[in-house]
């Protein structure tokens, strides 16, 4: 098949299909562009989800136009993860939950393009209260209580120290 | 080791016919969920990504469907296991490239499997053959439900599971189903099919999400929304959409078989012929034949070989799969031979 040349073009041709045409089965090898113009194959687009494309073009509207005095879109931070709104649309990956609450204004055109609505209609969650799922929490967040404290990080112990004494106290009711 | 189990390694699942199963080869559920109190995997360090990992795993060992269930620690196995679990869709691309802490659970079925500090914390998937959501679902949604019962998930009211990608958030399910369309294809049908998916939320593509290329005339169907719609409502939608292909790809064999049943019986016989007597089969040459050979037997051209054999050689002739049944590592050339005999020998009468 290498080196064979599109059949209406002179590209090199990509893709071979075969085709019917008054009763008799025909090959025919194109190139992408040939075979997407006479139907053979679905634009890119089409073919798979444009994630990225999504997630990094659609605030392009929004840059030209920055509000003077507040943080931009691109340096807005997620106060629990420190994840900034530029890291996600670099990545596609958001830092943690409290990122859907930091970044919301900014998400939501995005849910709007991708999703079917705005609000979840599925399965709900009962969070669990048993000591499996609260303990490994718990832990984690003395963890970082201790680090903040290490490096003198005030404000972070302080609401740290806050989360965990509610986590605490969930767990024992 | 597991990796090594020739139970394991074997492709029985596929090969039992499932509901509509000259058109479908396999359905796939999966969904996703994040441990709540932690940061999104890719985002978490080393220290808490020990913790997620082994609150994880617990609450996946206290389920009925994976508490006998192998957990395979990604650094622990080598490239070729990894390509094979990839090939299975057992782990993500992403796992591949960083398999640090995590693992993943499959069943011994292999129809079952939870995939541990993926993009997100747990990634639930059950696989059934032919077109079955409903029950994948089912059985997806149990799992779910065992784990809930020692894991508190992230989840708000508003926005349902909160996932690492804003396209998985809501139920985080992702329904896919895998369908071979010759007929549509060569009747230039396809794209026809393609535009009027896409209009319905929903994506089609080649295997393996591999970008447009289309191999074999395999297409994979799937859900693009998550968020907004019920679990139920996104597998009647994937399931009745599906039916729909199904009919217009079975329209489209009755319009070929009338127009031209030489024409296409000639190349089913003909892509049957190498099939069953090429001494070396690249991958891609494989998919190429089986695709009008599968195309034969279902318009009832081709009685000598079996759908099952065609669907399990499917997934069986990729490279990691016959460098596991081989049980060592080989080169492109030692493989293509080894396709072929591998080939040969299933399609022997006796083994259909
Ligand atoms: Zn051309
Ligand atoms: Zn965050």
């Amino acid at each position: 098949m290498n080196g064979k040349k599109c059949g209406t073009c002179t590209k090199p041709a990509k893709i071979h299909v075969t085709q019917i045409q008054d009763g008799q089965v025909m090959d025919v090898s194109l190139c992408p562009e040939c075979a997407q113009k006479y139907g053979f194959m679905a634009p890119i687009t089409e073919m798979s989800v444009p994630l990225n494309e999504i997630i990094s073009g659609f605030n392009a509207g929004e840059e030209a136009a920055p509000v003077s005095g507040l943080p931009s879109t691109e340096t807005k931070t997620c106060p629990a993860c420190s994840q900034t709104f530029r890291g996600f649309r670099d990545s596609g990956r958001l830092g943690c939950p409290a990122c859907y609450d930091a970044f919301e204004p900014e998400l939501e055109p995005l849910l709007r393009k991708v999703q079917m609505g705005m609000v979840h209609h599925g399965k709900t969650h009962v969070p669990q209260k048993d000591e499996t799922s609260l303990i490994p929490m718990i832990q984690q967040k003395k963890e970082d209580l201790r680090q903040a404290v290490a490096e003198e990080n005030f404000e972070v112990a302080a609401r740290l120290r806050d989360e965990v004494r509610n986590l605490e106290k969930e767990l024992n009711q | 080791m597991i990796m090594d189990d020739p139970e394991f390694l074997s492709c029985g699942w596929l090969s039992n016919p499932g509901p509509n199963h000259e058109i479908v080869l396999s359905t796939r559920v999966r969904i996703a969920r994040n441990v709540k109190g932690f940061p999104f995997s890719h985002w978490a360090s080393t220290g808490e990504l020990a913790r997620l990992v082994s609150s994880c795993s617990a609450a996946v060992r206290k389920t009925s469907l994976l508490r006998d269930s192998e957990e395979i620690h990604l650094e622990e196995v080598n490239d070729l296991d990894l390509s094979f679990l990839r090939e299975r869709h057992q782990i993500s691309s992403e796992m591949v490239h960083s398999q640090n802490q995590r693992s993943v659970f499959v069943s011994n079925d292999q129809r079952v499997a939870a995939m541990v500090a993926e993009e997100d914390h747990l990634r639930l998937q059950v696989l059934q053959p032919g077109l079955d959501l409903k029950s994948a679902w089912g059985i997806c949604n149990t799992l779910d439900d065992e784990i809930s019962k020692h894991l508190s998930f992230a989840y708000c009211e508003r926005l349902g599971y909160l996932t690492a990608c804003p396209t998985n958030v809501g139920t985080g399910l992702r329904c896919s189903v895998m369908v071979h369309l010759p007929a549509l294809v060569m009747t230039r049908q396809i794209q026809k099919m393609i535009n009027a998916v896409s209009q319905l939320g929903m994506t089609v593509r080649g295997p393996s999400g591999e970008g447009s290329e289309i191999k074999g005339n395999l297409f994979q169907i799937s859900n693009q929304v998550t968020l907004g719609v019920t679990e139920d409502e996104i597998i009647e939608r994937l399931s009745n959409l599906t039916e729909q292909v199904i009919e217009m790809e079975a329209k489209a064999i009755s319009q070929l078989m009338d127009e031209a049943e030489e024409d296409i019986e000639d190349r089913v016989f003909r892509a049957y012929s190498i099939l069953t007597s090429a001494r070396k089969l690249n991958s891609k040459e494989t998919l190429e034949l089986l695709s009008p050979v599968r195309l034969g037997i279902r318009a009832g051209l081709l009685k000598e070989a079996s759908l099952n054999a065609i669907n399990e050689v499917f997934l069986c002739s990729r490279p990691a799969h016959l460098q596991k049944k081989a049980g060592r590592e080989m080169g492109e050339r030692e493989r293509d031979i080894f396709r072929a005999q591998f080939i040969r020998d299933r399609f022997k009468p006796s083994a259909c």
